[in-house]
């Protein structure tokens, strides 16, 4: 099987994985695009499977609009990414990455 | 210059996006700094006296990126139990299905991770448990700037 491993510095890259800085073994989240909402939105993310993602939202109400949190109603499937605004909320970020939910 | 891998079991030259460890046009996530919050909860009675009385405790580290990072675990808010003589670490802790009067709030800024647990005494006094709560964190460099790698 073919790969690429890459080392830490001083480190073998024929040793233990834990020297290792990268390997194409593991798996490596991949960003694929990251977006601001504003207002409750469903629209057409570009793959053709669900992926996984991450969502924060800023508690405007209570903590000021700067200040994110984990966390947001946010949905995907093999289509569309969906966005539901908290009430306390005037952003939602979502990140999204190329890997499947699998 | 492209720079690509597939994943096992598929052809580089057929992969498509999702099928490969490796490629040039996404962004990976590079690990800014790492660390633990924590915050030590005395044992303690909050008085209501008829009203509602917060108390709250935060650990905060700074972490000079100047721009909001993503972080790992992805927790934002817990409830946790106030009863609870156990330490709670929040990467591994399952919150209480129903609100209680001890909440933890991780939250992040352009400067900071913070983590903020409120204990709350509604018209009744309410006794809580010693606990430490902790959080093992991980910060980026990745942050919250639009980014669009739509490949086509």
């Amino acid at each position: 099987m073919l790969g690429i491993k890459i080392s830490k510095n001083g480190e073998s890259v024929n040793t233990s994985d834990d020297n290792l800085a990268f390997s194409s073994d593991f798996f490596t989240p991949k960003i694929y695009k990251i977006k601001k909402y504003t207002s409750n939105t469903t629209e057409a993310h570009g793959l053709d499977y669900a992926p996984m993602f991450i969502a924060l939202y800023n508690n405007a109400l209570l903590a000021g609009t700067d200040v994110y949190t984990i966390g947001a109603s946010v949905s995907v499937d093999s289509a569309n990414v969906k966005v539901f605004m908290p009430s306390s909320a005037t952003e939602v970020w979502v990140i999204l990455f190329a890997d499947g939910i699998e | 210059m492209k720079f690509r891998v597939a994943k096992q079991g598929f052809d580089v030259n057929m992969a498509k996006v999702g099928e490969l460890a490796i490629d040039e046009r996404l962004m990976t996530m590079k690990v800014a700094l790492s660390g633990t919050l924590e915050v030590d909860l005395p044992a303690e009675t909050i008085v209501a006296g008829g009203g509602i009385v917060n108390k709250d405790y935060t650990d905060t580290v700074t972490h000079g990126l100047n721009r909001v990072p993503l972080f790992f675990p992805m927790v934002g808010r817990m409830y946790l139990d106030p009863d609870s003589a156990s330490d709670i670490v929040l990467n591994d802790y399952r919150q209480s299905t129903t609100s209680t009067l001890e909440l933890a709030l991780v939250q992040v800024t352009d400067e900071q991770l913070r983590l903020f647990v409120s204990r709350t005494a509604i018209v009744v006094d309410k006794t809580f448990a010693a606990h430490k709560v902790t959080l093992y964190y991980t910060l980026f460099y990745n942050c919250l700037e639009e980014l669009d790698l739509s490949i086509s």
